[in-house]
């Protein structure tokens, strides 16, 4: 029950780990159908992609498993920032004096 | 039930109170809050109203309660915050709650000085304790003895007897009584003191000191401070009486302090015990005090909102009037007509809190002064109508532009930022400010930037599904587009068999940019299922020249988007100019405005859309310039086609038959609105006058000439007043058509750069993430998509965003609203109780 964030902090973890989690998902879904419209994004050179497209689908998969390898680091983020949010709403009990 | 189109009606009445029920009654109209009240004694001094002494009152009950809350806030009892709203207290709980609080202030004040005054005897005891135990150390190890038997000892001796000659030299060596005086001193005199002692004595006196390692508090102030303990060993009353006296200039504390071990014990032991009563007798202080403040904590709010309730009503009360038979008041107060018999229950409801049997009423009054303007608005329209108040407060009974800003503004500021990704997130943060809305209303002490943005709560949630609603049009989620319902283009030409020159593994090879051919002789664009069916086709996004593209479809519609504003805006100012009954504006503002703007640029519009749908791809180089078509309609200059090699006209000047006809009658008559919007008043005026005139002239017989020659002068001057008012607006609207039209480019502007900063921002950093083709890949990714976020988040939708909703906001208060809104009223201001729950101390008008 160790406070390390304060409450702006986990609130801003929360929100960024939702996005995180919502948009790495639907992206690596994407990726894992070969979308069109990330072509850009996949790190394989033109030549390549042509002529061997295989790699071209290799490297569209692998994006896709590290996207959702992400998303799921962003789950664990959400757990931490939402059991900081609970530590920072309802603080430790008073022993002082 | 009240409509947002227009202000609500108001009348002026006259409130009778009587005098027993008048504060009942204020105090009913109070939490009604549909009643702005005039203040009539606006000249009287405020020491001279009647209402004074209770004011006074008041004003000491609500500077006890805050010394209450301050000595809470110090002892870190937490202040209840009420949920309800307490009603007007009546004048006999005033009396009640003024002797409570007194009570408890005599008795938090008695409690402070008696705390104060216990903590410093604690300290007392502490530093004479210290002092205890150091004699104890210093005459436990005989230092006494050494101090007896030690050669400075007969130095002393020595040079006692050299100085005090005549005194010592008669008596013998005896065994010197030496005595002590021992205390406490701050620290950081210790040096000063030494030294002082030292040169008063001229060496005789010897002082030992020795710091105190845990730091006392002192009371007074609350601060740790350090002290040493000090013993200054000397002979004689003169010494005694000279450390006395230096012990005094530096405040230090003296304590007696007995030489022999045991004594020093049992006082060792008494002062233990002391202390220990003491630190109980704190302890219990601390406990009640804790007690009174917690029970007084869960009332202060309740009792200040009540405080602050009754001297509203007492000031309220000031501003009414007494009539001479000192039995009635009399207020007068802006109220809307359709709440007159909820203010007359209210009236009745408070003649019989007061068990009143003369009955309190308002009466309407006849009155030539300008109401104030009252919107009835809920939580959702309240905030778009203060986006439009900021501007201006809409004249009595004008048209109101707010319910129209709700749909307006939201598509503007959509059209301008254009992202469905950026969109969702608003629309998400704003769902949550929604969701959480009943929680937050109850904070008191938001910031003014929370504050400004929990109340624009419901627009921005707008603005986000509105830009939902775009970036799917744009087809643009943070810069990527989704394929939905499957891409028109293909590449199916066999030119492009780009995998034979791969394979011949040149590495110098560098691929073309091709283009893929939408006309018909080649099958790159596939009609079969007809277009893309909602927004952009998602071939687009690889395009290089997509800006291209887009940058001609937004400005087009920009100017089509504007056109529709801004003739919604004078069409809008029909309803002004019906209903306040000035039929001539609507002959000779309205229709010239609406046939000067059809020509210009309704007539580009007609134009934009014609071009779009009858030139298709085939045509692509002979298209007409829609632009310099219109500046050369205006010139009048009327240019043949050129002819194309197979033949065919090329229409690149005229595209319709008879368009040099029809061009030039549009500006014959937008030319000539010109002079009908700037003489048709005046002269109607004009003519309007000298007819009435006449026929009064014709019906008075007898009139004298003098009437009809100051007539004439005022007739002269009207005419000049009206012609030159009608100048400056004809002029105003004619020129402002062409910038306000150009004005509305900004729609592509903003667009543009949303689109090209969000593509930016995507290649710089989360493209960067993208890079590694391994598992090595997926830290890098979670570092910086949270990057790409903050950034998207900060840049894109707050800058952006507030960008887009600055530039919404302009367009409609300077190029929608200046087409019919006046805007010169002010706002209603009721006296309204509830306020004062949420923390808003209401003024008297």
């Amino acid at each position: 029950m160790k406070k390390i964030c304060g409450p702006t902090l986990s609130i801003c973890g929360i929100i960024l780990s939702v996005w995180g989690v919502i948009q790495l998902a639907i992206m690596g879904a994407f990726f894992y159908v070969r979308s069109v419209n990330l072509v850009e994004d996949v790190p394989i050179n033109e030549a390549d992609f042509i002529s061997h497209p295989e790699m071209a689908d290799a490297a569209y998969k692998q994006q896709a498993y590290n996207c959702w390898v992400c998303a799921a680091l962003y789950v664990l983020l959400l757990a931490f920032s939402g059991h900081q949010m609970m530590v920072n709403i309802r603080p430790a009990p008073y022993t002082g004096m | 039930m009240g409509s947002l189109f227009r202000s609500q009606e108001m009348a002026l009445c006259q409130v009778f109170l009587q005098s027993e029920a008048a504060y009942c009654c204020t105090a009913e109209l109070g939490e009604l809050g549909v009643a702005q009240f005039r203040d009539l004694n606006r000249d009287v001094n405020a020491f001279q109203r009647k209402f004074v002494n209770e004011i006074r009152r008041c004003d000491d009950i609500e500077r006890i309660l805050r010394f209450l809350e301050k000595q809470c806030q110090k002892e870190k009892v937490p202040i209840l915050r009420l949920g309800e709203n307490p009603l007007t207290p009546s004048p006999r709980e005033l009396a009640d709650l003024e002797t409570t609080l007194e009570k408890l202030e005599l008795e938090m004040k008695e409690f402070n000085t008696n705390y104060e005054a216990l903590q410093r005897n604690n300290m007392d005891l502490l530093e004479l304790k210290h002092v205890l135990r150091k004699a104890q150390t210093i005459f436990d190890t005989g230092e006494m003895g050494a101090i007896q038997d030690s050669a400075s000892h007969a130095e002393l001796m020595n040079s006692l007897t050299s100085r005090c000659g005549p005194v010592a030299s008669g008596s013998p060596p005896r065994e010197a009584s030496i005595s002590f005086m021992a205390g406490t001193i701050l620290a950081s005199k210790v040096q000063a003191f030494e030294r002082l002692i030292w040169r008063i004595s001229r060496g005789t006196i010897l002082v030992r000191c020795s710091d105190i390692e845990t730091l006392l508090q002192d009371p007074h102030t609350g601060e740790d401070v350090r002290k040493s303990i000090f013993f200054a060993f000397y002979q004689g009353e003169q010494l005694k009486s000279r450390v006395k006296k230096v012990c005094d200039a530096f405040r230090a504390t003296v304590f007696p302090c007995p030489d022999q071990p045991q004594d020093i014990r049992e006082m060792s032991i008494q002062i233990m015990t002391r202390i220990e009563d003491l630190k109980t007798l704190l302890g219990h202080t601390q406990q009640h005090r804790q007690q009174v403040l917690t029970a007084s904590a869960k009332n202060v709010d309740s009792w200040t909102v009540k405080v602050r309730k009754i001297k509203a009503v007492y000031s309220l009360m000031n501003c009414f009037n007494i009539d001479t038979t000192q039995r009635c008041f009399i207020g007068e107060a802006w109220c809307p007509t359709q709440d007159l018999e909820r203010i007359r229950m209210a009236l009745l409801r408070g003649s019989e809190a007061a068990e009143c049997s003369v009955p309190s009423f308002i009466t309407p009054l006849k009155t030539n002064d300008t109401p104030p303007t009252y919107h009835k608005t809920n939580k959702f329209t309240s905030g778009f109508q203060a986006i439009v108040d900021t501007y201006g407060v809409a004249t009595y009974r004008e048209v109101n532009p707010a319910p129209f800003t709700v749909i307006t503004f939201p598509f503007l500021f959509g059209v301008m930022f254009g992202d469905a990704g950026h969109g969702l997130v608003m629309t998400m943060m704003a769902s949550v400010l929604l969701w959480k809305e009943k929680v937050i209303s109850k904070q008191k002490d938001m910031g003014e930037i929370a504050s400004t943005i929990f109340g624009g709560r419901y627009i921005i949630f707008l603005m986000g599904l509105f830009s939902i609603y775009t970036g799917l049009i744009y087809n643009d989620v943070f810069s990527r587009s989704l394929n939905i319902f499957g891409s028109r283009w293909s590449a199916q030409r066999s030119v492009y068999n780009l995998s034979e020159d791969a394979a011949n593994n040149d590495t110098t090879f560098v691929f073309p940019t091709f283009q893929l051919d939408p006309t018909n002789t080649s099958s790159d664009y596939i009609y079969d299922n007809g277009p893309y069916p909602f927004g952009l086709d998602p071939a687009w996004q690889l395009a290089t020249n997509k800006i291209n593209f887009s940058n001609s479809y937004k400005m087009k519609m920009s100017v089509i988007l504007g056109v529709i504003h801004m003739l919604f805006g004078i069409c809008l100012s029909t309803f002004n100019h019906t209903y306040f009954k000035k039929k001539i504006n609507l002959i000779c503002e309205f229709v010239p405005q609406v046939i000067f703007l059809s020509c210009m640029f309704g007539y580009l519009v007609v134009l934009l859309f014609y071009k779009w749908i009858v030139f298709t791809a085939d045509k692509s180089g002979c298209t007409p310039g829609l632009l310099i078509g219109l500046i050369n309609m205006f010139l009048l200059k009327h240019q043949e086609n050129p002819v194309n090699k197979d033949g065919t006209e090329c229409t690149i000047y005229s595209f319709y038959p008879h368009q040099s006809t029809v061009e030039t009658i549009l500006v014959v008559v937008a030319v000539l609105c010109f002079p009908w919007m700037l003489f048709g008043k005046p002269l109607y005026n004009r003519w309007h006058t000298k007819r009435a005139h006449y026929s009064e002239v014709h019906n008075i017989d007898e009139a004298t000439t003098t009437e009809s020659s100051t007539d004439d002068g005022h007739a002269g001057d009207g005419f000049m007043d009206v012609m030159i008012y009608q100048g400056i607006h004809t002029i105003e609207f004619c020129l402002g058509v062409v910038s306000n039209t150009a004005s509305y480019l900004r729609l592509w502007a903003l667009s543009l750069a949303h689109t090209q900063l969000s593509e930016v921002i995507w290649s710089m950093a989360l493209a960067r993430g993208f890079a590694f083709n391994s598992i090595l890949g997926v830290p890098v990714l979670f570092c910086i998509f949270s990057f790409w976020a903050i950034g998207s988040l900060c840049i894109l939708i707050l800058m952006e965003g507030m960008s887009a909703f600055l530039h919404a906001l302009r367009l409609h208060w300077v190029e929608f609203q200046n087409k019919f809104y006046g805007g010169n009223g002010y706002p209603f201001e009721p006296f309204d109780l509830r306020q004062i729950h949420e923390g808003v101390m209401p003024e008297p008008a």
